[in-house]
């Protein structure tokens, strides 16, 4: 097991693409936050709360991680090599959710820890992170992890479904576009799915609904929409990523190659 | 005492309604060259891949005494294999595909080393793979089947893609192995390379084992055939036929040497009425013959 994750590792260090992904996320949060700086309108403390809005860019390249860490497997053919191991095809899946979340936490910690460091540097006192925000009720540092915490939680509901999708194609590419799709979902059909919700009570715990979590965290009113508290958001999203997981395993575990 | 590295019974295999494999059974003894031989379609990588988990099958599969099924085949760790064609991350080099296929030992590196130098992959290892033409693949994806010294070795068409040279370098490492005692299973469309390794053989036809022999029991039997250039072809033509001789063609004059009749017996024959042999030839039957017989039957 531990070889295997390993060898995950090293397949995504070895990846140019996770380096170039890298090395475009430190360019984006530096550029963001030098805009922040140079045009107050952009209110930099809710910039800096929102990691100068890579988190966006984070999740998209994490969708795309994990749709081609399943994929390409079967797109160079490479999957023979390890099905023909004695590793069970369940060690191979969990190896790979593994890895995923190794990277995943690295780069929202690198991120998190950049955009203090961007907030020292360039906004020195120009705010506190004791101030709240405006219009919401925490100061701001709570907020700001408040915010990285949520969204990689609901990041990986998302994950979830891709690595479901994934496990059950062997293309990726419909995998990463059910992810991005996913990701949209709410600003597409929120507004709909609130009316829905509020004429048939159930629908309330689609996983949809559920990404509203971390703006939920932030504005408590939300909850008037979605139907639901923080504590049933998380625990509805945990049980969709023990659902899509545990399909996705077992569908995993059924491939021939 | 049981000395098979790998048993394969009762081996069966639907794809849908298709059945594909049919009842196949057989053994590969420790140290021995197993062919694996049949027309395209005739099942032979749908055995390997059943051996290999790669697909559901029904039947037992044991290695090294150990069964072996889909769901769980840790006997797995001693089988080395390449099928179809080799799986390479086009990202990463020769050198780290071995890295992280080799089981980690402590002469891991050693091991690596030897693979590279046996396999002549010394000049490309440390590029990426995505820049690799087919034989290279094919010779780094031996490699990694073999860098581990597996007991078992299954090799689907090992030789696609290689060059004369390659060829024979993978002939004398293979030899090389099976002389420390690496059973090998291969399945070759070419068959006149097959007939260089080859102990043993398992002919498949329509998802069946239609003949399990030894290559040189198959070969005995075969067919030994003279051609003959002579002064005088067509009364050489009669007299031959006269004697019972089988003439298998005219030009040039090809008859089939009976075990019990020496070429002594026929120089005798031709001298006794005159006619001068200026060319004489031996011909033997190769395992393509001897397999498309089989087949034919």
């Amino acid at each position: 097991m531990l070889n295997l994750y390993h060898q995950e590792m090293f397949k995504l260090m070895k990846k140019r693409s996770t380096w170039i992904c890298t090395i475009l996320l430190v360019v984006q949060n530096i550029a963001f936050a030098i805009i922040g700086k140079s045009y107050p309108r952009f209110v930099p403390r809710q910039l800096f709360a929102d990691d100068f809005a890579t988190i966006s860019f984070i999740i998209f390249i994490m969708i795309a991680a994990s749709a081609s860490i399943i994929s390409t497997e079967f797109e160079y053919n490479t999957i023979k090599n390890m099905v023909s191991k004695s590793y069970s095809r369940q060690t191979i899946l969990f190896s790979k959710w593994l890895a995923i979340l190794t990277y995943s936490s690295v780069i929202f910690f690198f991120i998190t820890l950049l955009s203090y460091i961007n907030k020292v540097v360039l906004y020195g006192t120009d705010f506190s992170l004791t101030n709240k925000l405006p219009g919401i009720n925490l100061p701001t540092w709570q907020y700001w992890l408040l915010t990285v915490a949520t969204n990689f939680f609901t990041m990986w509901l998302l994950l979830s479904a891709v690595f479901l999708m994934a496990s059950m194609l062997k293309k990726g590419t419909t995998a990463i576009t059910l992810g991005i799709v996913g990701y949209f979902a709410i600003s597409v059909v929120g507004r709909i799915m609130f009316l829905i919700i509020n004429k048939w009570d159930f629908i309330k715990w689609n996983p949809i609904n559920l990404m509203n979590y971390p703006s939920q965290l932030a504005f408590p009113d939300l909850e008037k929409l979605t139907h639901l508290n923080n504590t049933e958001m998380f625990a509805g999203s945990a049980v969709y990523m023990i659902l899509f997981m545990g399909l996705g395993m077992y569908l995993f575990s059924k491939k021939e190659v | 005492m049981d000395n098979s590295t790998l048993a394969v019974k009762h081996l069966t295999k639907f794809f849908g309604k298709k059945q594909a494999l049919s009842n196949i059974t057989f053994e590969c003894q420790k140290g021995h060259i197993v062919g694996l031989i049949g027309a395209n379609g005739a099942g032979k990588t749908t055995i390997m891949k059943s051996i290999l988990s790669m697909i559901k099958s029904d039947g037992d599969i044991s290695i090294n005494g150990q069964t072996s099924t889909f769901d769980n085949h840790k006997i797995l760790s001693e089988v080395g294999s390449l099928i179809e064609y080799p799986g390479i991350y086009p990202y990463m080099s020769g050198r780290d595909h071995l890295k992280i296929f080799t089981d980690d030992t402590k002469d891991k590196a050693q091991r690596i080393q030897d693979i590279i130098t046996e396999l002549n992959l010394k000049d490309y290892i440390d590029k990426r793979a995505k820049g690799y033409s087919l034989g290279m693949k094919q010779k780094l994806g031996i490699a990694m089947a073999l860098v581990n010294d597996p007991s078992l070795v299954i090799l689907d068409e090992p030789m696609n893609g290689l060059d004369p040279k390659a060829t024979k370098d993978l002939r004398e490492l293979i030899l090389k192995k099976k002389a420390a005692g690496t059973t090998f299973l291969i399945s070759s469309h070419i068959l006149g390379e097959l007939q260089k390794l080859a102990e043993d053989l398992i002919v498949i036809d329509h998802g069946k084992v239609i003949k399990k022999t030894t290559m040189a029991s198959l070969l005995e039997n075969n067919n030994h055939y003279l051609t003959l250039s002579t002064n005088n072809d067509p009364q050489t033509f009669d007299i031959l036929k006269q004697a019972n001789y089988t003439i298998c063609s005219t030009d040039p004059l090809k008859i089939i040497l009976p075990s019990e009749k020496s070429v002594e017996n026929i120089m005798e024959l031709l001298a006794s009425n005159n006619i001068t042999v200026r060319d004489l030839r031996h011909i033997d039957d190769d395992l393509e013959d001897s397999v498309l017989k089989i087949i034919a039957k």
